[in-house]
């Protein structure tokens, strides 16, 4: 119970320590443009999920070094200072509880917080769903692709539409004053962000971006929304085999001002120059894979062995003690 | 904060949605015999979907003799633009914004002459058959 009660208490500690450092170092430390989009969507995501993963990662890796190294038998699995032996964040020998409100209320305070974001979103897509449905029923399917519908608006329109499973939408109008080869590379391009769930992580993106103050939060979401758009504009090259076709086709539906709702995506409503110049250089920078697994194993060995372990321990005594 | 009413329609509504554009004003019988026997639904099924409907905003009603006649309020690309402007309401997360936000932010943005020149950039490179 104390264990429980301690590793509580110190997800609260540390969420607020990974929240203000993100507020205090992503202005400084934002991906740049020579990463590949890929690369750049993942890095933006660990900044902007760190007060929910950064707790997870160091303490479960702080346990599981502390069983490891208890049965190996190779080092005091505890911290030590001075003539003492301290046990917290140790599953072999658990502290005692200790009697304050806050280590229960602090904690609560948080996972209400993430409940209460998922269960917004959860509920406005269940909304959503059932009007996309609608909209659907009352669209009729467009003979570019599969789960591609026309909508007899007047105005240019163009969007990926959806939550988990996204479709992808034309207005009549758009599909009649743009050339096919365009509409194929508009196509190719709202394909990739239904394939790639580009609905479901952006509204889950920008939920989750509302425990930041509004400047950073726009930082954050304008880097993801660059990033998962020259993704997309990057597969859709890959289809059609050449890159300037598809800046061409940006600055096209540009050109035509094309709408997009709220909450969808669409090819040309988003930092339009910066993709158009990406798309443009000579180099595409290279992915280094497999980048998730070697930060998190990476970050997991940093964290439960290393002095940010320590620095736990130092903070769990000076609250107990 | 001002919420919009729930359009989410059922498939029988929508049915009687497609049945009132296809022949105009009809009252619940004639409905109900636009969309069939074959369906298993009985009058105060359709009678019930059409007074939804008009709930919704949807539907207009007159009352004819002793019954209601109802006739479609929005055309299909009206409702598909309601639509729109709902789902836009739903996933536009706590800052939403109306439906012509993007179209609004494009414009102020990017003005004529940074498209000319993305244009022009662009032509350039396809002119140097550059891919």
């Amino acid at each position: 119970m104390g264990l429980f009660q301690l590793l509580a208490s110190m997800v609260f500690v540390f969420s607020v320590f990974a929240w203000v450092c993100v507020i205090l170092f992503f202005p400084m430390f934002k991906s740049s443009a020579h990463q590949h989009p890929q690369q750049r969507l993942r890095s933006s995501r660990i900044w902007l999920y760190a007060p929910f993963w950064l707790p997870l990662v160091t303490i479960t890796s702080s346990l599981v070094f502390s069983y490891l190294q208890n049965l190996l038998e190779q080092a005091d699995h505890c911290f030590q200072t001075l003539s003492q032996h301290i046990h917290h964040l140790c599953g072999v020998h658990p502290p005692p509880t200790f009697d304050s409100i806050l280590a229960w209320t602090l904690p609560f305070f948080l996972f209400s917080l993430c409940l209460g974001i998922l269960f917004s979103l959860a509920l406005r897509a269940s909304r959503a769903r059932s009007l996309i449905r609608n909209l659907i029923w009352h669209s009729n399917p467009c003979k570019l692709g599969a789960d591609t519908w026309e909508v007899e608006q007047a105005s240019f329109m163009a969007f990926t539409l959806g939550f988990w499973r996204s479709h992808i939408f034309f207005s009549k109008e758009f599909l009649s004053k743009i050339d096919i080869e365009t509409l194929r590379i508009i196509h190719a391009h709202e394909d990739a962000h239904r394939n790639n769930r580009d609905c479901f992580w952006n509204s889950l993106d920008h939920s989750f971006a509302l425990v930041y103050p509004k400047k950073i939060r726009q930082l954050l979401l304008n880097d993801l929304d660059l990033a998962r758009e020259q993704r997309c504009d990057l597969w859709a090259a890959r289809r059609v085999g050449c890159r300037i076709k598809v800046a061409k086709a940006i600055t096209q539906a540009a050109q035509f001002q094309v709408l997009q709702p709220e909450g969808s995506l669409a090819i040309a409503t988003q930092n339009i120059p910066e993709r158009i110049r990406f798309l443009l250089r000579q180099d595409i920078p290279h992915q280094t894979l497999p980048f998730l697994p070697t930060f998190f194993i990476g970050s997991a060995f940093a964290l439960g062995m290393g002095p940010i372990h320590h620095f736990a321990e130092l903070v769990v005594n000076a609250l107990l003690h | 904060m001002f919420r919009l009413p729930n359009l989410a329609l059922g498939e029988l509504e929508q049915h009687v949605l497609e049945a009132l554009w296809q022949k105009g004003p009809l009252p619940p019988a004639g409905v109900h015999h636009f969309l069939g026997n074959s369906t298993g639904r009985s009058i105060n099924t359709v009678s019930s979907a059409l007074k939804r409907l008009y709930e919704k905003g949807l539907l207009h009603r007159e009352k004819v003799s002793h019954a209601y006649v109802y006739s479609a309020k929005l055309s299909r690309t009206e409702l598909q633009k309601q639509f729109l402007n709902q789902i836009a309401h739903e996933l536009g997360g706590d800052e939403p914004s109306s439906f012509l936000a993007a179209f609004v932010d494009l414009a102020e943005t990017y003005g004529e002459d940074t498209l000319r020149q993305l244009e022009q950039l662009v032509s350039d490179k396809l002119s140097e058959g550059d891919t």
